[in-house]
């Protein structure tokens, strides 16, 4: 709709002379259907993209039977919650779901804690140091997770933090951390200055500025890193894989690993797409409903996980 | 606030950093810094400096008293360096970098200039899906994938062979790694697209629309349009996400190991791959440390211009 009138406004500067009131309809028309045809694309587009989703919840939901046919079943005929009442009755599974949560949650709270101050630091203060500072916080976002795996669990084995979540919280700090500070940054540059100048003008200390004047604009900020660094561990795989060996003490993320290729569960699509879907529920509802949020942090930290 | 970092425009308070009272600052990084110290600087340090010391073999060693062992210089690097595998492996990772790169690229592209002719609802329905396929963890869309490819009641198999000319039923595209690192390529792209359209797509957005309707009055085809204003605008996104993705994909890991049970073949092994395989599979940590560096030693060669682009970025606030 907006594309079509935009044209028609274009079409009518862009000519010598105004066109026909003919010629300005037959513009539009073709150019509804140019319209069309792209939303057609789109359209294909979106179900091409969006099938492998349609198929987990489409499994997660169908009978075995159903889901061993040698002719794919698109629809669910008989919908069953089989699947995921199989992994939710599984005590290991709810166990590792808990400890995900747990994990995620110390991991984004410690962050946030302590990268808004060193966001603070670098966006409101000018120090010797602050470019070593910067740089580090960069540098470290680019280091492979798996490059660390050994260092680390000779480090944490050396406290007797392997194979425990207080442990794992540690490891994660390291590419939540980077990211909290580098996006808080950006948060924290685009508020006005004068709005501190002011309110230490008007007799506020220096903690009432920041309790009074940066905290609360801040907020979104602090929500959008949250969310994202909730996706960032929630996600990770290889730290938990090689930090955690007892069972009982691991991620969601291994459990799905270990579902799939244990000979019990082999073939068993209905149970490994309910755990799956489970697995990034808590992922996809905070991303889709903070969605303008994150799209902003992550463009201002620039990091996807 | 502004979406695109290439695009913040520096605010006018930009340059008055507060002077002074360092002293608080040095306080407000103090528990930062302690932190990554101990997280990533000890560990770093400590990966150094077991990629130039003996070989062990064991947990055991290791674990107990083996950080002392000798130092030999550089003849890990030099063991692994003149073994083929590994440059076999490592040129296996420039192929599926720089093809998943491309590919990401060129379909977040094109899907970026499609959100911008289309009408609201075909956006809004195409933005959603993009979201949802962005926010699905790489860990479960492997598994989706591995199933929709499945040899025996694989969705994709049954509608590929159902075009004309296409036998495809039962076919095992794990068996060949070329074609299994193929499926996992669709994983990694599909997983990719999101973030590149929908960045790419509001950088489009913010070109002045006057100058896209000057050039189409001058007589510009949509390629020369697109080639002359819509990429230079774009340009300092573009460096930023190629560099990104590189990393990315340079790194993948979870889709492999997740494609292939935790158990990748030879045929499949990318250098994340060998590292885990040979470094702390085997627990030859001290092989595991040298080729964790050599990967950083790669990724730094990308990392300059990325850390370039962010630190004008970060000058111009």
């Amino acid at each position: 709709m907006t594309a079509t009138v935009r044209t028609g406004a274009a079409a009518a500067t862009s000519a010598p002379h105004t066109p026909s009131v003919a010629v300005r309809r037959r513009r539009f028309s073709r150019k509804q259907y140019r319209t069309g045809g792209w939303n057609l694309v789109a359209v294909l587009v979106s179900i091409v993209m969006g099938f492998p989703i349609y198929w987990m919840l489409l499994t997660a939901f169908k009978t075995s039977s159903d889901i061993n046919r040698t002719t794919p079943l698109f629809v669910v005929t008989h919908p069953t919650l089989r699947g995921f009442r199989e992994v939710l009755g599984d005590e290991i599974f709810r166990r590792n779901l808990l400890n995900t949560a747990l994990v995620t949650i110390s991991a984004v709270l410690i962050s946030i804690v302590i990268g808004f101050f060193g966001a603070l630091a670098i966006a409101r203060f000018r120090f010797a140091g602050r470019k070593v500072f910067i740089f580090a916080v960069l540098i470290v976002q680019m280091i492979p997770l798996l490059a660390l795996a050994i260092p680390l669990s000779l480090l944490l084995d050396r406290f007797q933090l392997k194979n425990s979540l207080t442990g794992l919280v540690l490891a994660y700090l390291m590419f939540t951390m980077p990211y909290t500070i580098w996006t808080l940054r950006t948060f924290i540059a685009n508020i006005p200055i004068e709005l501190d100048e002011a309110a230490l003008v008007d007799g506020c200390s220096r903690w009432q500025t920041f309790y009074k004047i940066i905290l609360p604009l801040v907020a979104p900020g602090l929500i959008a890193t949250g969310v994202y660094g909730w996706i960032l561990a929630w996600n990770e795989f290889v730290l938990a894989n090689t930090l955690l060996l007892d069972n009982r003490k691991q991620t969601s993320m291994i459990y799905l690993l270990v579902f799939q290729s244990s000979p019990t569960h082999g073939a068993d699509y209905g149970g490994l797409m309910a755990a799956a879907t489970l697995t990034s529920l808590p992922v996809v509802t905070l991303f889709v409903l903070f969605q303008s949020r994150i799209s902003a942090g992550l463009t201002a930290g620039a990091v996807k996980g | 606030m502004s979406v695109l970092p290439g695009t913040v425009a520096p605010g006018p308070s930009a340059k008055r950093r507060r002077p002074g009272r360092p002293r608080l600052a040095y306080l407000l990084i103090l528990p930062a810094t302690a932190v990554l110290a101990a997280v990533v600087g000890w560990p770093l340090v400590k990966i150094v400096q077991l990629s130039v010391q003996q070989q062990l073999s064991g947990k055991y060693a290791l674990f107990h008293g083996g950080a002392n062992s000798p130092y030999v210089g550089l003849r890990n690097y030099s063991r692994i360096l003149s073994d083929s595998g590994f440059w076999t492996v490592a040129v296996r990772t420039a192929v599926f970098t720089a093809i998943n790169v491309g590919l990401s690229l060129l379909i977040g592209m094109a899907l970026a200039l499609l959100l911008n002719r289309v009408s609201r609802w075909a956006r809004v329905l195409l933005v959603a899906v993009l979201l949802f396929a962005w926010a699905v963890p790489s860990t479960v869309s492997t598994q989706v994938f591995y199933w929709l490819f499945s040899n025996q009641y694989g969705a994709v198999n049954y509608l590929l062979d159902a075009l004309p000319g296409v036998h495809l039923a039962g076919h095992d595209w794990f068996a060949d790694p070329h074609q299994g690192l193929a499926v996992i390529t669709a994983v990694v792209v599909w997983g990719a697209i999101p973030l590149l359209a929908i960045s790419l797509h509001a950088g489009i957005t913010q070109i002045p629309r006057e100058i896209l309707e000057a050039a189409t009055c001058d007589g510009a085809s949509p390629w020369q349009a697109f080639r002359s204003v819509v990429l230079p605008y774009l340009t300092p996104l573009l460096v930023i996400l190629t560099t990104l993705s590189v990393i990315w994909d340079f790194g993948v890991f979870n889709q492999i190991w997740f494609m292939r049970n935790g158990h990748p073949e030879p045929g499949y092994q990318t250098l994340g791959i060998y590292l885990y395989a040979n470094g702390i599979g085997s627990s030859h940590y001290n092989d595991g440390a040298t080729i964790a560096v050599l990967m950083m030693l790669c990724l730094l060669v990308v990392m300059v211009v990325y850390i370039r682009q962010l630190f004008r970025i970060g000058d111009a606030q």
